[in-house]
């Protein structure tokens, strides 16, 4: 396996991507990495690369990559990511992203659903589908640290930014919440669109959502699989809100087996339906 | 020197601060008794009324879901003085453009009430404190930039008169074409307030007057050092006029030392009420990444009005967040402080805060009047700023 990290220049913009190439395995994945940014998820990533090539951009203003004033909300970055992949010349791939990623990771299964075999979506936000006065997520911008790894971590302990000392390291975690901030202060953590073209979102899917998510209640992911095409869910007993980050070997491979079962690779494609079908 | 008599209008009967969490953003209302509040509307409305009798102008402003503010929509309160008072002029400082959804609404406002007034308005903008983002739900990301925006959206509002104009930016409008067109030509004097020294040159760059509060001796000469030397760079001459300079500050004389660090005590509510957690005050985004990280090390510089909670009058005057006294000592407090910062031309006198009552208040007004303004009209320049001339 290779890993490489390299400036891809996309409109205006340079996107970061982070290169796991292995010629030897079946399958390319497109991580699209959480709020916590690309650094909490390299765990999960080295696990998941045992069954995957994977293509891991950082979110501008993530990970010490510039954020771009104009590229303003998720389903920007899903119009970056699908140049990006363009770019690349990958034309098809099967989609892998986490709350903040699961948001744009939909918003583009949403656009090229032929694109992408299969998609796992970890914890996604992006939606509302309760009561105008009912709070879709708990407020995790304006707070305290404390308060904000509680509601975010099953186990705090788990929070891969608890700890940190490093004035390097303190200016990236407060650059990713700004950047967070950014992207989703209002609507809040959801774009009212995208609710509406779910259907669209026709792959094999899977949906996983963390035991002690505090952040999103349970009934925000049940309803989101039941209006996905072909979705099923699963919920990881010790996570909070970022199952990738507090059990990274149990998701990789569970996301693997996923791949395994139900997103076939190209050779192994001939005769399932034509809504499976990638080529 | 000018002197701008204002209240921050608070809401200072709450029980212990050990029952709530803050004081902002999430205080119940139900914490709000309606007659003891229409009460102190009554009482605040009254002490700008003889402010204005005294020769005073006056001074308001607006906050949000707090009880430190009763204020939340100050053209009301500004446009009921506009009415009421005679001859002060009236600063709103001011109206948080960076929240406001409609700032075409924040010109025809201002239009009105400069009209109304008869020219006598002052129009102040703010960024907004950080506690502000969350009731206005304003993100805070990019909100200097949008306050600038809505600054040059208002400007350009109020000064074409030759039909509608379109706006496509953060805001957007086909058609903006304000009705009433404001009384003073071309535009009220504009204010802004800063509080960092690298506000300060963009406020001098514009030629608007730089508004200070509680910001202490050494911070407060920082954003004039600031502001002049953007001044002369943009405008080619040393001298600022000292009507561009303001400064907010606690204000109280009275006949004995005593009594006016009594009234002093009363109120240091302004500083000891704020109970705010830290979350509340520092929104991701409002200030820069490094400046957040920069503010949580042991190194980092406390603002003055925080500094002043549970601080002796005496304390409160060396750090020059209160001038308190008899009237030559107030003079003696607002001349050093003038001296020490290389002057200014507007003194924002908090003459009420906290639970201070109406006599009180009223007591320190009359000294104030009487022997405080004159001894210290020659400081400064007396000159209006630009645009008093009415249409004729």
């Amino acid at each position: 396996m290779s890993m490489s990290s390299l400036q891809v220049p996309v409109w205006n913009a340079e996107v970061q991507v982070d290169l796991r190439i292995n010629p030897g395995l079946p399958r390319t994945v497109l991580y699209l990495h959480s709020e916590e940014g690309p650094r909490a998820c390299a765990p999960f990533l080295t696990e998941l690369g045992r069954s995957a090539s994977i293509i891991a951009p950082h979110h501008p203003g993530f990970g010490g990559a510039a954020r771009h004033e104009q590229i303003k909300r998720p389903r920007e970055l899903a119009i970056l990511y699908a140049d990006l992949l363009d770019r690349l010349g990958v034309a098809s791939v099967d989609l892998v992203g986490s709350s903040l990623g699961g948001w744009i990771a939909l918003e583009m299964a949403t656009m090229t659903p032929a694109r992408f075999p299969s998609l796992v979506a970890i914890s996604p936000l992006g939606m509302k589908f309760n009561a105008r006065d009912e709070r879709s997520f708990a407020e995790v911008m304006v707070t305290s640290d404390e308060i904000r790894r509680e509601l975010l971590y099953k186990h705090v302990e788990h929070d891969p930014w608890r700890d940190v000392k490093s004035p390097e390291l303190l200016l990236e975690h407060a650059t990713q919440l700004e950047s967070l901030v950014h992207y989703a202060w209002e609507p809040y953590l959801h774009e009212p669109a995208l609710a509406p073209i779910l259907p669209r979102v026709s792959m094999a899917a899977l949906v996983i959502s963390g035991a002690g998510d505090q952040l999103v209640p349970a009934a925000y992911y049940e309803e989101l699989v039941s209006r996905l095409p072909d979705a099923d869910n699963v919920i990881a007993a010790r996570s909070g809100h970022f199952p990738d980050i507090e059990e990274p070997t149990a998701v990789a491979t569970l996301v693997s087996q996923f791949h395994a079962d139900r997103s076939p690779t190209l050779g192994r494609l001939l005769g399932v339906p034509a809504d499976r079908n990638v080529s | 020197m000018k002197t701008w008599y204002f209240s921050e209008c608070p809401y200072p009967t709450l029980p212990d601060a050990d029952e709530y969490d803050s004081i902002r953003v999430s205080l119940p209302s139900s914490y709000y008794d309606p007659t003891e509040g229409a009460r102190l509307y009554s009482m605040y409305l009254d002490l700008w009324q003889a402010a204005d009798d005294l020769g005073l102008n006056v001074m308001t402003n607006e906050h949000h879901q707090t009880a430190t503010c009763l204020v939340p929509a100050v053209p009301i309160i500004a446009g009921i003085l506009a009415r009421t008072t005679k001859n002060a002029r009236i600063l709103i400082l001011g109206n948080p453009i960076a929240n406001r959804r409609d700032p075409v609404r924040v010109a025809e406002e201002m239009a009105m009430i400069d009209n109304i007034s008869n020219g006598r308005l002052e129009v102040g903008f703010v960024r907004g404190v950080p506690f502000e983002v969350l009731p206005a739900n304003s993100k805070p990301v990019g909100m200097s930039d949008r306050m600038w925006e809505a600054h040059d959206l208002i400007l350009k509002a109020w000064t074409t008169v030759d039909g509608p104009f379109s706006w496509e930016g953060s805001w957007n409008y086909r058609y903006v074409n304000v009705w009433p067109r404001t009384y003073q030509q071309p535009h009220p004097p504009v204010w802004i307030t800063g509080t960092s020294v690298s506000s300060a040159p963009r406020i001098a760059r514009a030629g608007h007057t730089l508004a200070a509060f509680v910001t202490g001796y050494g911070a407060t000469k920082r954003l004039y050092d600031a502001y002049r030397q953007a001044w002369a760079e943009a405008h080619g001459k040393a001298g600022v006029p000292a009507d561009r300079l303001a400064y907010g500050v606690q204000v109280y004389v009275a006949d004995t030392v005593e009594a006016a660090h009594a009234a002093a005590i009363k109120m240091r509510w302004y500083f000891d009420a704020n109970k705010v957690p830290r979350h509340l005050g520092s929104p991701p985004g409002y200030s820069p990444p490094e400046g957040v990280v920069a503010s949580r090390t042991a190194a980092a510089p406390i603002p003055q009005a925080r500094q002043a909670k549970g601080k002796s009058p005496e304390w409160m005057i060396e750090n020059g967040v209160l001038m308190a006294g008899t009237p030559d000592m107030v003079v003696e407090q607002i001349k050093r402080f003038y001296d020490h910062v290389g002057g200014f031309g507007h003194l924002l006198m908090m003459g009420h805060a906290g639970g201070l009552s109406r006599s009180e208040t009223m007591r320190s007004l009359e000294l104030y009047a009487q022997h405080v303004a004159p001894a210290i009209a020659q400081l400064g320049s007396a000159a209006m700023p630009v645009g008093v001339g009415a249409l004729s």
